[in-house]
């Protein structure tokens, strides 16, 4: 089978799938979604020098877009990790094929790059780069730019191959993310600059034409192909009960969305929220109301570091997660006898809905990144850790209110001054979670409030097996009176 | 898969459901016949672990279903509105339900097609309606076809003759009827329909105040029998009333 063969099966496959032809309101979301993506990513390339001389007058933007370009990588790179689609599954139908699997896998690590973790970058990197002088004129603009093509897809291939390593084994994924993470932060809080040193040589040392920095990608390159190659082809041959590793299973801590159970009670929340008048309003407002702030806060004449900015920072990953997440399972009153007779065991549905929160986080998140930058660069530095912290801590704690809520809501009432369901005690509880990172931003210099708070989100986030397991128990024990409560017994 | 109901006690105030040891053996279809209030609902939600019983417990395939999931696989159930997802299309509907005894999308659309000629609101594949578009009978088809989908072991119905057309009634008496004569499905039926009850039942037990008062084999002679029960229990409240008017 030539290389085109595979691509066109590879473009056919996308075009008929069955999801697709189903539903076209989800084809066109999808469409315009790539389209906002594409078109932000490019908006924020356009304004990216100008931001710069802006906040930081007199300094160099390449040279700023080369210290954090490393940094950036390693994010890309845990993103790709959860979200990017795994390799094996492209291959599974073409194993029993007389096609040599070194083939196929070739095939497809070179197919795989056409990917949105890889354009979307690109599309914030080339207005950058049409904007700046290149210290190493042509030259060091072609090194730079083939040595970021190249560490692209070196983030891709390690992503990659993590996944069919580890099978998206979470905790050990975690700990070695956690642990760089908490490693780069320090850097940053302590002002030592290894991080962003190591990242402006390599990238510097490109820009500027040399080719001491240009063989180190390319060997990183080649070096990451080869090895994703070699796990992927052995997890081909793994026994793994169809497939799991390469279906995208998020094994160890028990969180399993290769589960299809898991995967399709993700998909009932998602149709929950589209379909239904209040949850649709409700997620609705508060997906304008973030930006709105964004600009009201862009606007306003204050310079310094104010509430509105740490909460902007804060609830861009999380607003649409506490919005959904605090009624949880109340929204699924008028159904949850029939959920609870048929899932088994249940506690998948707590698995389900931590899914559903991470989901509503990124989802709420990404787009807000080019409004973030607009609006402050410590934003976009509170909104990373802020993304840490609500995965670890904003979302174990919304689910643990979730137990509470016994009053089934009616899917249909409008949203907006609709307070049914609503209580003092998840609005207190709502509290306890948002307002400590705001008051440590308040009260601690910039880099310790960003070590202090993304330290205690990691932590959550590799505890999460723990409260995962206790929250479960939880459930099991209040499901009847859950039950009850929806039957307004 | 047997389902075995030991020392059980439920309270609601002054309502109490107490049965003290109660098997529907591997196999058998049992019809829950009773008056509104007799308990049948939360028998069947007990059974369903869906309410927690006060004391006791019941047994589905020897799995305790308080304590144990795994009976979930084997059963197949549907008792009321409750348990439709209303905003999903009957077909995205029994895709899910089927996940939930972990079959594919093709394996649930080729389970549902023997429904063809009882789901003929849409023709099954290609339904458009949401769930809670439908009318109160074709929903209670949806539910039904739902529970009956995965050819489960035990099936827990509650009114599956209720607010259906009379052909439908009569495709569902015989699909039952089908089903039990196929393979060695148990069944427990509860229903305020006599007829049809005990034409899908090889036993029947009576549920009066909480208590299971007659538990009885099905004969020909069943349905006079439990008419006759309820045409006393009218006599007795009209003489009752009578008695107090006085």
């Amino acid at each position: 089978m030539p290389f085109r063969t595979w691509l066109a099966h590879r473009w056919k496959r996308a075009l008929r799938s069955v999801s697709l032809a189903r539903n076209a309101l989800r084809s066109i979301l999808t469409v315009f979604m790539g389209l906002y993506g594409t078109l932000a990513f490019l908006g924020a390339g356009w304004a990216f020098p100008f931001v710069v001389r802006e906040l930081v007058p007199g300094s160099s933007p390449l040279g700023l877009l080369n210290a954090y370009l490393l940094i950036g990588l390693l994010v890309l790179t845990a993103l790709r990790f959860f979200l990017q689609g795994a390799s094996g599954e492209a291959l599974r139908p073409y194993l029993h094929l007389p096609i040599a699997r070194s083939r196929l896998v070739g095939y497809q690590m070179v197919a795989s790059l056409a990917s949105w973790f890889n354009i979307l970058p690109l599309c914030a990197l080339v207005p950058v780069a049409l904007q700046v002088e290149w210290p190493g004129g042509a030259v060091g603009a072609l090194c730079w730019w083939i040595g970021v093509l190249g560490a692209l897809a070196v983030s891709h291939y390690a992503a990659l191959g993590l996944r069919a390593m580890l099978g998206r084994g979470m905790t050990r994924f975690l700990a070695v993310t956690g642990g760089l993470g908490a490693l780069v932060g320090a850097d940053i809080a302590l002002g030592l600059g290894l991080s962003t040193g190591a990242s402006g040589a390599l990238f510097g040392g490109l820009a500027a034409g040399g080719v001491g920095p240009l063989a180190v990608v390319v060997g990183a390159v080649g070096a990451a192909a080869a090895l994703t190659v070699r796990v992927v082809r052995r997890t081909l041959w793994a026994d793994r009960g169809a497939g799991a590793a390469s279906r995208g299973r998020l094994t160890g801590a028990g969180l399993d969305l290769g589960d299809s159970l898991t995967a399709r009670l993700v998909a009932l929340d998602l149709r929950l929220i589209l379909r239904n008048r209040r949850p649709r309003q409700l997620m609705g407002y508060q997906a304008v109301a973030l930006p709105l702030l964004g600009v009201l806060v862009a606007i306003s004449p204050e310079r310094g570091l104010t509430v509105a900015h740490i909460m902007l920072g804060l609830f861009a990953s999380s607003l649409l997660a506490i919005g959904y997440g605090q009624f949880i399972f109340a929204w699924d009153g008028g159904h949850f006898d029939g959920l609870l007779a048929r899932v088994a065991p249940p506690d998948t549905l707590l698995r389900a809905r931590l899914f559903t929160l991470c989901g509503l986080g990124a989802v709420s998140y990404l787009p807000m990144l080019p409004v973030l930058a607009w609006v402050d660069l410590r934003v976009l530095w509170i909104s990373a850790v802020g993304l840490i912290y609500n995965l670890g801590v904003t979302v174990g704690f919304t689910l643990l209110t979730s137990l509470w809520n016994r009053k089934a809501f009616d899917l249909n009432e409008q949203a907006f001054f609709n307070y049914q369901g609503f209580s003092s005690s998840q609005f207190l509880l709502v509290f306890l979670f948002t307002v400590p990172p705001i008051v440590v931003f308040l009260a601690l210099p910039f880099g310790w409030a960003l070590g202090i708070v993304g330290g205690v989100g990691a932590l959550g986030i590799a505890l999460m097996p723990w409260w995962m397991r206790a929250l479960a128990g939880g459930f099991a024990r209040r499901r009847h009176t859950l039950a009850a409560g929806y039957r307004s017994e | 898969m047997q389902i075995h109901v030991d020392r059980l006690r439920k309270q609601y105030g002054d309502f109490e459901l107490a049965i003290a040891d109660f098997t529907i053996p591997a196999g058998q279809a049992l019809g829950l016949v009773g008056n509104n209030g007799a308990g049948k609902t939360t028998l069947l939600r007990l059974v369903l672990d869906l309410i927690r019983a006060d004391e006791g417990a019941v047994q589905i395939g020897g799995h305790d279903v308080a304590q144990t999931f795994d009976w979930k696989r084997s059963t197949g159930s549907h008792l009321d509105d409750a348990f439709l997802i209303d905003f999903l299309t009957p077909d995205e509907f029994w895709a899910f339900v089927g996940s939930t005894y972990g079959l594919s999308e093709d394996a649930v659309q080729r389970a549902v097609q023997p429904y063809a000629d009882f789901f003929t609101d849409e023709p099954i594949g290609q339904t458009t309606k949401y769930i809670r578009d439908l009318s109160q009978g074709n929903r209670k088809k949806v539910g039904l076809i739902a529970a009956l989908l995965a050819e489960p072991a035990v099936v827990v119905l509650d009114e599956p003759f209720a607010s259906l057309d009379p052909r439908s009634q009569l495709w569902l008496k015989e699909h039952l009827n089908e089903q039990q004569a196929a393979r060695p499905v148990t069944m427990l039926i509860s229903s305020h329909d006599l007829g049809h009850v005990t034409d899908v039942s090889d036993r029947i037990a009576l549920l009066d105040g909480g208590e299971v008062v007659r538990d009885v084999r099905t004969t020909p002679d069943t349905l006079s029998e439990l008419e006759a029960y309820f045409a006393r229990t009218i006599r007795s409240q009209e003489e009752a009333s009578a008695a107090s008017g006085a």
